[in-house]
C-alpha cells in the first residue's frame, strides 16, 4: 500500500524541488508566525493592562496592526501546513502555496491602510473557494462527507413535520422567540412603564391617555401594561432558562464523560457527588444556594439553577458513555490504534448526544416552572423587572380584583414548559431507532 | 450479590450521602452565608456582632466550625428562627411537619388512583381519542407552574361560586376557624385527631379543606404517574410473554390485569417513591396560596425575613425525608427485581 | 523457537477479577485464559474451537492488546508487546488487526462507510481527503463492493456487507496478523461461504496469518491449517491433522460427536456430553475435563496434564492421550460412507 502512495506523486517532478520549496515554505511560515504572535500577543497584553486601567497609548495606524498580526497568524498557519504537504509530494500544494504568498505579501504591504485589510476580509472565504487546493481536494471531500448527513436529517425533518404536537411546539417556541426579539418594537408599553391611574383595569380597556392603544390584557395593581410585560419577561424567561441548560448541559457532559470514559475512583468520586445533589429536590436547593448568596437578581437564580441541574446532565452522560465504551465500534478504534481523545469526541460523544439533547429541551421547560416558581416565593429578580413568576407572586393579592394579571403571565409559562416537553417528546419519538429505518 | 449485602451496601451509601448533604448545607450555610445573621437582627448594635460570632464559635478555622455545626445537630440544636419569635427550629419543624406530609399523602392519594387506571386506558387505547386527551392532560401537567394552577382552581373553585353564592369548596386553611376553635391535637394530623376523638363533622370539614389543595399539589404526580404508567404497559403489551398470554386465549382483560399490570408497576412505583420528594418542594408554592399552616408556608416566610436557620434546617429536613424515600424504593427494587442488586 | 512464528504465547494468563460483597470488594476471579502456550506460524490459519465461555475469544482479544494478561508473556514478531504502552503499542497494533463477530455493532453507527474504513489511515497519518478515499475505495473493491458505497452509513447494508466492510478496515493498514472473532456466525450460511471464500483469497493476496475463532467445527475444519480446542480457559488438543478422524483429547472426540449429521441413517446417533460445563471461578483441579471425561482416573483429578506432542506436531493435553480407544462415532462413520464409491 505505501507503494500505491508513492505512485500518486507525478514522477516528472525532481524530489528536490519538493524539499526545497517544502523547507522555504515552512521558514517563512514560520516566520510570519511568531510576527503574528508578537503583534496580536503584544496587542492582547496590552488589552489587558487596558482593563486595569493601566495607561498603554498606542499611536493611531497601530490599529491595524492587530488584524495584521491575526491574518499573519492565520498565512503562516496555512504557510505550514502547505509546506508540509508539499514536503509529502502533494502537487496541488504548489499552487496554493503561491497563492498564500501573495495574501501574505499583500498583508504585509497595507500596513497602514485598516481599510484595504478591513475591505479584503470578506473576500477571504470567497478566495478560498478558489484556492487549488479548497476547491479540488478539500470542498469535495467535505461535500461528500455532508451529502448522507443532509439525507439523514431531510429523513428526520419529514418524521418531524408528520408529527401535529411537535409542529405545535415548535411554532410555540417560535412565535415566543420572536416575541423576546421584538418586544421593543411591538409592546405598546415599556417593561417597567407604569400608569398609576391605570391600576387593575380589565383586559381590553382603554387607557387615559390619548393615542394609547388599549391594554389588550388589562394592567397589573400598579399599572403596568400585563401584555407588555409579558412581551419583555419572555426576554428574562427564556434568556434564563436556555443558558442555565446550556451551561449545565455542557459542565455536566464534561464531568459525566470523563467519569464514565476513566472509571475507577474518578467516577465513584463524581457519583456520590451527584447522589448528594440529587438528595436535594430541584426548587428547595436552588432556595437554600439563592439564600445563601445573599442578593436578588437574575445572575444568582441562574447560578444556583446551574449548580442544581449539572448532576443530571453528568449522570446521564456517565450512563451513555459507559454503555458505549462497551460497544464493539469502539473496541474497534482501540484496535486500529485510535487515541483515548479521539475514541471519545468521535465515537463515544456524537452517540450520547441524542438522548442529551431531548433531556435538555424537556428540563429547559422544568427550568422555566422552577425559575418562575423561585421568584414567586421572592428569590426572582429585583422588584420591578417584567419577569412572568415575579409578575404572578405582585398581582397574586389583587387576583380577585384583577385575576388576568395572574392569568396571562401563568400562562405564559405553561405555553413555553408545554411547548418545550412537546418538542422534546416528539424528537424522542423521531430518535427511537424502531421508527427509524435502521 | 445477597439480598443482605444489597441493602446494607445501600443503607452505608445512603448514609454517605446524608453527610454530603449535611456538608452541602454546612457550606452553604456558613461559607457562602454570614452565619451570624442567624443571631442578631436589626436591633442588634454592630459593636456587640464580633462578641455573638466569638460566642458562637464562627471565627474558629473551618473544620472547627464544621465540627461543631455537625455536633450541634446530632444534639438536636438546629438554631432558632429569627421569624417565628426565637422558637428552636426542630421544634417548628415537628409543629409543622404533621400539616404538610397530610397534605402530601393527599396529593399522593388523588395522583395514584387517577393516574395509574388513566396510564393503563391510555395505553390499551394507544392513538384513540381517549390516548390523545390522556396524553395532552398528563403533558399539560408536567408544563403546569403549580402555584398558578392553584390561583385558577382558587378562583374559579371557591371565590367565582362563592361571589355568585353557589355551594363553593373553603379557599384555604386546614379547617374552618371559626366553628372549631377548641380543637385539641394529639398527633397533628387533622384527619387522624378528629377520628380518634369521634369528631365527625370536623373531620369532614378537614376532608373537604384537603379537596382542593390536595388535587393543586397532586397534578404534576398525577401527570408523571400516568406517563411513566402508559410508557411502561406499552413496552409490556410488547412482550413476548403477552402475545403467548392471548395466544393461549385470554380475554383481553385477563391479560392486561393479570399479566401485564404487575410487570408494568415496577417502574411506576419507582417513579412514585421519588415523585414524594417532587410533593414537598410542590408543597412550598401550594402551601402559601391556601394559606396552609405547613412546613412550605413557613419555609416562605421564612425567605422574606431572611431566617437563615430555619431555611437551613427546613433544607435539611426536606434531604433527609427525599434521602430516606429514595432509599425505601431502592431497597423495594431490589426485593421485587433481583437483577438490580448487580448494578 | 524459530524464525518462522509470527505470534507466541507464553503461560498467558488472563483473569477477570468478580467483585461483590459491601464494599465492592474482588471476591473471586474468572480463570478466562488460564496458561496457555501457543506458536503461530506466519502465513497459516489457527482455528480455535470450544464451547461459549471457554475463553477463545478472550484470548484472541489478548494477544492483540485489547485486554491486559494477567500474567504471560506475547511475542509479536520477534518483539516482546506485553507491557507495551501509548504510541509503542499503536504502533504495533497496526500489524494485528480483529475483525469482530456482530459487523453491525463494530461500525459505528453515525459514521459513512468511507470513514469508518478510512479511519486507521487517519488515525495512523497514512492519508486523508481524496488520497484516504481513493485508497478506501479500493480496499472496498477489493472484498466486492463498489464506489456507491462509500457514502453509505451502517444500516443501510446486509449483513453479510457489513462483515466485508469489517474485514476491509482490518486490512487497511496492510497488517500481518488478523484474528477472526466468529466472523460469520451472525450471517446466512449463504453468505457464509462467500465470506469465507474471500478470506482465504485474501489471505493469499496478502500473505496474512488468521487466528480463526469459531464454535463451528465444519467451518473451522474448512478454513484452517492447524486446530486449537480450548476447555475452560485451557488449550487441550492442537492439532494439523482432521479433528473429525483422528482426535486424541477425550473432550475433542466429544465436541466431534456432538456436530449434527445431515443424514437421516445417523439419525439419533449425535453423542451429547452429559454434565455442565464448570464454573470457570472455581476450575476444576487437575485436569479440567475430568468431572465430565468418561476415561477419567484418580490421577486426572491431581495432576495438571501438560500439552504433549504425540508426532506430527500433534499436541494433547491428556495423561492417557494415545492408549484411550474412543470407539468410532457415528461422524466417522459418515464420513467413511463418502470414501466408498458410490457404484461399488
Amino acid at each position: 500500500m505505501e507503494n500505491q502512495i508513492a505512485m500518486t506523486a507525478n514522477e516528472e517532478y525532481d524530489p528536490m524541488q519538493f524539499t526545497i520549496a517544502g523547507i522555504t515554505g515552512m521558514l517563512v511560515g514560520l516566520v510570519s508566525f511568531i510576527f503574528g504572535i508578537a503583534i496580536f500577543g503584544g496587542l492582547f497584553v496590552a488589552g489587558i493592562l487596558g482593563l486595569f486601567s493601566i495607561a498603554f497609548p498606542l499611536p493611531e495606524f497601530f490599529g491595524s496592526i492587530g488584524l495584521q498580526g491575526l491574518l499573519a497568524l492565520v498565512t503562516g498557519f496555512v504557510l505550514y501546513r502547505t509546506s508540509k504537504a508539499i514536503k509529502k509530494h502533494e502537487l496541488w500544494a504548489f499552487s496554493t502555496s503561491l497563492y498564500i504568498n501573495i495574501f501574505a505579501i499583500v498583508v504585509f504591504v497595507s500596513t497602514s491602510y485598516p481599510v484595504v485589510l478591513l475591505a479584503l476580509l470578506p473576500l477571504i472565504p470567497l478566495l478560498m473557494l478558489f484556492l487549488p487546493n479548497v476547491k479540488t481536494y478539500w470542498y469535495p471531500t467535505f461535500r461528500e462527507d455532508i451529502t448522507p448527513r443532509i439525507k439523514e436529517l431531510k429523513f428526520s425533518l419529514r418524521l418531524v413535520a408528520k408529527s401535529p404536537l411537535v409542529v405545535a411546539g415548535i411554532i410555540i417556541l417560535l412565535v415566543f422567540v420572536l416575541f423576546a426579539i421584538l418586544a421593543p418594537y411591538i409592546a405598546p408599553y415599556g417593561p417597567e412603564e407604569r400608569l398609576w391611574s391605570d391600576g387593575n383595569l380589565p383586559p381590553l380597556s382603554p387607557s387615559n391617555q390619548p393615542g394609547r392603544p388599549d391594554h389588550i390584557w388589562g394592567t397589573d395593581n400598579s399599572g403596568g401594561d400585563v401584555y407588555s410585560r409579558i412581551l419583555y419577561g419572555a426576554q428574562i424567561d427564556l434568556q434564563v432558562s436556555i443558558t442555565v441548560v446550556i451551561v449545565a448541559v455542557t459542565i455536566g457532559s464534561l464531568i459525566g464523560a470523563v467519569a464514565g470514559y476513566y472509571g475507577g475512583k474518578i467516577d465513584e468520586l463524581v457519583m456520590r457527588i451527584t447522589d448528594i445533589f440529587f438528595a436535594f429536590p430541584g426548587l428547595i436547593l436552588a432556595m437554600a444556594i439563592v439564600m445563601a448568596l445573599g442578593e436578588r437578581s437574575l445572575q444568582n437564580v441562574s447560578v444556583a439553577l446551574m449548580i442544581t441541574w449539572w448532576p443530571t446532565y453528568a449522570r446521564l452522560v456517565r450512563g451513555q458513555v459507559l454503555a458505549e465504551r462497551e460497544k464493539l465500534y469502539v473496541e474497534a478504534a482501540r484496535s486500529i490504534g485510535a487515541s483515548d481523545t479521539r475514541i471519545l469526541l468521535v465515537h463515544i460523544l456524537p452517540n450520547t448526544i441524542q438522548p442529551l439533547t431531548v433531556q435538555a429541551t424537556m428540563d429547559t421547560g422544568s427550568v422555566l416552572l422552577v425559575a418562575a416558581g423561585l421568584s414567586f416565593i421572592g428569590f426572582g429578580p429585583p422588584a420591578g423587572i417584567a419577569e412572568w413568576g415575579w409578575m404572578i407572586a405582585t398581582a397574586q393579592l389583587y387576583f380577585t380584583i384583577a385575576p388576568w394579571a395572574v392569568f396571562f403571565p401563568g400562562f405564559a409559562i405553561l405555553f413555553v414548559a408545554l411547548a418545550f416537553n412537546l418538542v422534546g417528546d416528539g424528537i424522542r419519538d423521531i430518535l427511537d431507532p424502531k421508527l427509524r429505518r435502521r | 450479590m445477597k439480598l443482605r449485602d444489597f441493602i446494607l451496601r445501600r443503607v452505608l451509601l445512603a448514609i454517605t450521602v446524608v453527610f454530603g448533604v449535611l456538608t452541602i448545607t454546612w457550606i452553604l450555610a456558613f461559607i457562602v452565608g454570614d452565619p451570624v445573621t442567624m443571631y442578631i437582627n436589626e436591633n442588634t448594635p454592630a459593636e456587640a456582632i464580633p462578641a455573638i460570632r466569638a460566642a458562637h464559635g464562627f471565627d474558629e478555622p473551618w473544620p472547627v466550625q464544621y465540627f461543631l455545626y455537625l455536633s450541634n445537630l446530632f444534639q438536636g440544636n438546629w438554631g432558632v428562627s429569627g421569624s417565628s419569635s426565637n422558637m428552636p427550629v426542630l421544634e417548628i419543624l415537628a409543629l409543622k411537619f404533621p400539616a404538610t406530609i397530610e397534605l402530601a399523602i393527599v396529593a399522593m392519594i388523588f395522583a395514584i388512583i387517577l393516574g395509574i387506571p388513566l396510564g393503563i386506558i391510555s395505553a390499551t387505547r394507544k392513538d384513540q381519542k381517549i390516548d390523545h386527551f390522556t396524553r395532552i392532560f398528563s403533558l399539560a401537567g408536567v408544563s403546569m407552574p403549580i402555584f398558578w394552577f392553584a390561583f385558577m382552581l382558587k378562583y374559579v373553585l371557591y371565590y367565582y361560586l362563592a361571589v355568585n353564592n353557589l355551594p363553593h369548596l373553603p379557599g384555604g386553611e386546614r379547617y374552618d376557624t371559626s366553628t372549631y376553635l377548641d380543637f385539641e391535637f394529639i398527633t397533628g394530623f387533622l384527619l387522624l385527631d378528629s377520628l380518634i376523638q369521634g369528631n365527625i363533622p370536623i373531620f369532614l370539614d378537614g376532608l373537604v379543606h384537603l379537596i382542593m389543595p390536595g388535587f393543586a399539589l397532586g397534578y404534576l404526580t398525577l401527570a408523571i404517574i400516568t406517563r411513566m404508567m402508559r410508557s411502561s404497559m406499552l413496552e409490556v403489551l410488547k412482550e413476548d410473554y403477552i402475545t403467548l398470554a392471548r395466544s393461549k386465549g385470554l380475554r383481553e382483560k385477563v391479560v392486561i390485569y393479570r399479566h401485564a399490570l404487575r410487570n408494568a408497576m415496577i417502574p411506576t412505583v419507582t417513579v412514585i417513591g421519588l415523585a414524594f420528594g417532587g410533593l414537598i418542594t410542590g408543597a412550598v408554592l401550594t402551601e402559601t396560596i391556601f394559606n396552609w399552616p405547613g412546613l412550605g408556608r413557613w419555609a416562605v416566610r421564612s425567605i422574606l425575613f431572611a431566617d437563615l436557620a430555619a431555611i437551613n434546617g427546613f433544607t435539611l429536613l426536606v434531604a433527609i425525608i427525599f434521602v430516606t424515600a429514595n432509599l425505601i424504593v431502592d431497597l423495594i427494587y431490589g426485593v421485587l427485581d433481583p437483577r438490580i442488586r448487580f448494578g | 523457537m524459530s524464525e518462522d512464528n509470527l505470534v507466541q504465547i507464553r503461560e498467558l494468563k488472563k483473569y477477570f477479577p468478580l467483585t461483590g460483597g459491601v464494599f465492592r470488594k474482588v471476591i473471586g476471579r474468572v480463570h478466562a485464559v488460564d496458561d496457555v502456550d501457543l506458536d503461530i506460524v506466519r502465513g497459516e490459519t489457527l482455528g480455535v474451537v470450544g464451547e461459549s465461555g471457554c475463553g477463545k475469544t478472550t484470548l484472541g482479544r489478548t494477544i492483540l492488546r485489547l485486554l491486559n494478561p494477567t500474567s504471560g508473556q506475547i511475542i509479536f514478531d520477534g518483539k516482546d508487546i506485553t507491557h507495551l504502552g501509548g504510541s509503542e503499542l499503536r504502533e504495533v497494533r497496526r500489524q494485528m488487526q480483529i475483525v469482530f463477530q456482530d459487523p453491525m455493532a463494530s461500525l459505528n453507527p453515525r459514521i459513512t462507510i468511507k470513514n469508518s474504513v478510512g479511519e486507521p489511515l487517519v488515525v495512523n497519518g497514512i492519508a486523508k481527503g481524496p488520497r484516504m478515499r481513493d485508497m478506501v475505495l479500493e480496499l472496498l473493491q477489493k472484498v466486492g463492493l463498489t464506489e456507491a458505497h462509500l457514502n453509505r452509513f451502517p444500516h443501510e447494508f446486509s449483513g453479510g456487507q457489513r462483515q466485508r466492510i469489517c474485514i476491509a478496515r482490518a486490512l487497511a493498514l496492510n497488517p500481518k496478523f488478523i484474528v477472526m472473532d466468529e466472523p460469520t456466525s451472525s450471517t446466512d450460511v449463504s453468505v457464509q461461504a462467500q465470506t469465507l471464500n474471500l478470506m482465504k483469497d485474501l489471505q493469499d493476496e496478502f500473505g496474512l496469518t488468521y487466528m480463526f475463532i469459531s464454535h463451528d467445527l465444519s467451518v473451522v475444519k474448512h478454513m484452517s491449517d492447524r486446530i486449537a480446542v480450548m476447555y475452560l480457559g485451557k488449550i487441550v488438543e492442537l492439532t494439523p491433522h482432521d479433528i473429525f478422524k483422528e482426535a486424541m483429547h477425550p473432550y475433542t472426540f466429544a465436541l466431534v460427536s456432538a456436530v449434527p449429521i445431515p443424514d437421516p441413517r445417523f439419525a439419533g446417533k449425535a453423542a451429547i456430553l452429559s454434565g455442565e460445563v464448570p464454573s470457570p471461578i472455581n476450575p476444576p483441579t487437575g485436569c479440567r475435563f475430568h468431572p465430565r471425561c468418561p476415561f477419567a482416573q484418580d490421577r486426572c483429578s491431581k495432576d495438571i496434564p501438560e500439552l504433549r506432542d504425540m508426532g506430527n506436531g500433534h499436541l494433547v493435553a491428556c495423561h492417557y492421550a494415545g492408549t484411550l480407544d474412543f470407539g468410532r462415532s457415528a461422524q466417522q462413520e459418515y464420513a467413511d460412507s463418502f470414501d466408498v464409491p458410490a457404484n461399488a
